[in-house]
């Protein structure tokens, strides 16, 4: 357990009386790659959002390398290595891919306002290096043709990538991803899903990945956490998530659906 | 950047714009000059409003005060004491963008139109303020200085003779206006293309993503704030300088709405665009005011040259909000794209 880098622990999110996220608790390790699955409404995307801080959970706590997060305000958050993809592109629409890919690395430069205006010496010399940076990571992910035009008027399925970019342009220790191939052709799918798998692999950036294409999950994650109901009833290997009758259920539905309040899922783990 | 740029129309502009700028004063008369001197100085508060709306999404209708705040900072530390030109024009920038950053928490909690009409508050405050703090702003009637104090060391831009040889305060004033509009676009140039600027535009573009990478959307916010109202005190500043003048009335809701349409014809989001919007909407109403009785098509129209004026910009505004939202920025981007484009004729046999 010392071993992991984020440590969830009854984490607790209400909008009202709805619990989005009802005491759920797990571990993401050091370079894993962690998928959250379950029916819609089940409380994923709001867990991401807990992760990052823009929702603000109501009890639990979120470790990441033994640092509390729950507190910090969102860029905060991103400058302990936290980066974070939307279910739908949220890109900065009329900037260039560049500059898209240069705001993930805001919080790792310190130009101000008037080091910017003057243009000269140190603000000018990390504009280069970062950028170099930034060129590097858009070769990576083949994002060079499409580097002039502004990022709201490049295909969906770029505009995923130039976010995934964006994230990687941060050097996050975690990264969140939410639906990163929803939308997409089988074809897009697997290259997203080749992108992702590689730097998980290559970077060793641990990855939290909200996904409901099963090819994708079963192919990439090293574990699968599901909720249901915004609670944890399933996580381990994919192929044993896959045969617990508890998931089957939630899925499905089985003799007790939809299942009785407070009916208690099987242990975490 | 290398001392020239590589692209031959920069390379044509750097050579041009510094020929112009040193001739300009000796071939024109006043009149022109004096036209092209408001303008460059309507260019400067564009610019400044151009960071914070069209860069940062912040919409202001405040902008005529904070102009105002600083004509009055010319008035107190140039026409009144006399200090030197640098000192009333660094006091007007540090004047307005630190009532600017008093003012942008509002900015943090309003969005949109609600914005836009909290800051249009401030116009009506500063026009009570201008007109009763008498010992600063000489009320209602004005304040009228002794001196326009435009002197930077034994240059003096009210009384400018070199080598024998007087010049008007509208030639010498071109000069230092447009100097500073020079230095102006430079220093807005060089924050939009760097980290603050990128920023800025993050926080335009989706303030939610902004914060989630790590962009504090309220930092941004404010710090637009700040500059943009510092380039509208400095264009004040040198509007008092310039008359010797300040008039509370002048500082009024129809200035803040011209801000508006001359970041909107210019092109919104761009500093260029802000050159030129500055420099259409401030020098036409002049030029039709001037000349318009010799175009016989306003009289047959049955308004005066005033009401002839007012329509044309309602109809240029709603023309360009309709037809060109990029702007006259977006018809010269458009235009150079177009003859890009078009096949080079062959220089050598094939």
């Amino acid at each position: 357990m010392g071993e992991a880098l984020v440590e969830v622990r009854g984490l607790t999110l209400r909008f009202g009386g709805v619990a989005a996220v009802d005491g759920a608790s797990f571990d993401v390790g050091q370079s894993e790659l962690l998928a959250v699955i379950g029916p819609n409404g089940a409380g994923k995307t709001s867990i991401l959002n807990c992760l990052n801080q823009v929702y603000r959970p109501q009890a639990g706590s979120i470790r990441l390398d033994g640092e509390e997060l729950t507190g910090l305000r969102p860029a905060h958050a991103a400058a302990r290595g936290v980066a974070r993809t939307f279910q739908s592109p949220s890109l900065f629409t009329s900037l260039n891919v560049m500059d898209n890919l240069m705001l993930g690395r805001h919080h790792l430069m310190t130009t101000g306002f008037l080091a910017g205006a003057a243009w000269y010496g140190r603000a000018r010399r990390e504009e280069t290096q970062h950028r170099a940076h930034c060129d590097q990571i858009m070769a990576f992910l083949g994002l060079h043709p499409y580097g002039a035009s502004p990022a709201g008027r490049l295909p969906y399925g770029v505009q995923k990538r130039i976010e995934l970019g964006r994230a990687l342009a941060m050097e996050p220790r975690l990264l969140l991803l939410d639906e990163p191939v929803a939308g997409m052709s089988r074809e897009e799918a697997e290259e997203m899903a080749g992108y992702i798998a590689e730097v998980n692999r290559r970077l060793g950036i641990a990855v939290v990945l909200v996904e409901h294409d099963m090819h994708v999950v079963m192919g990439t994650a090293h574990r699968v956490l599901v909720l249901d109901f915004g609670r944890v009833i399933s996580v381990g290997a994919p192929a044993d998530v896959q045969g617990d009758p508890e998931v089957v259920r939630a899925y499905l539905g089985g003799p007790e659906w939809p299942p009785a309040v407070g009916s208690p899922g099987p242990p975490p783990g | 950047m290398d001392a020239l740029p590589d692209a031959p129309g920069k390379r044509a502009l750097a050579v041009l714009a510094p020929l112009v700028f040193a001739l300009a004063p000796l071939q024109l008369g006043d009149f022109p000059l004096s036209v092209l001197n408001v303008a460059g100085i309507f260019v400067l508060g564009t610019i400044g409003l151009n960071l914070l709306t069209g860069y940062t999404g912040q919409i202001s209708l405040g902008h005529a005060f904070f102009m105002g705040l600083g004509a009055y900072v010319w008035a107190h530390f140039g026409g009144h004491l006399g200090l030197p030109l640098p000192v009333w024009l660094l006091a007007a920038a540090v004047a307005g963008g630190l009532l600017g950053g008093i003012i942008s928490p509002f900015a943090l909690r309003l969005r949109g139109n609600y914005l836009a009409i909290v800051s249009l508050g401030l116009v009506f405050i500063g026009i009570h303020i201008w007109k009763n703090f008498e010992s600063i702003t000489g009320g209602a009637t004005g304040f009228t200085g002794d001196t326009r104090a435009a002197s930077v060391g034994i240059v003096d831009f009210g009384d400018l003779e070199v080598a024998g040889r007087a010049y008007t305060v509208d030639q010498s004033f071109f000069w230092l206006i447009w100097a500073v509009v020079a230095l102006g676009v430079l220093v807005a140039r060089n924050i939009v293309r760097s980290r603050p600027g990128r920023a800025m535009q993050a926080v335009r573009d989706h303030d939610i993503a902004a914060a989630v990478i790590g962009v504090e959307p309220a930092r941004y916010k404010v710090g637009a704030f700040v500059v943009s109202s510092a380039y509208a005190a400095v264009a004040g500043a040198l509007y008092g300088s310039y008359f010797n003048f300040v008039n509370p009335d002048h500082w009024n809701l129809f200035l803040s709405i011209q801000f508006i349409a001359m970041v909107i014809v210019g092109g919104v989001g761009t500093i260029f665009g802000s050159v030129l919007g500055g420099l259409f909407v401030g020098s036409v109403p002049r030029v039709i005011e001037t000349y318009g009785g010799r175009i016989p098509l306003i009289e047959s129209l049955g308004v005066t040259i005033p009401e002839f004026n007012a329509i044309l910009f309602g109809v240029v505004i709603i023309g360009f909000l309709v037809f060109e939202p990029d702007g006259l920025a977006g018809i010269w981007f458009r235009l150079k794209a177009r003859l890009r484009s078009m096949p080079a004729p062959l220089t050598k046999e094939i």
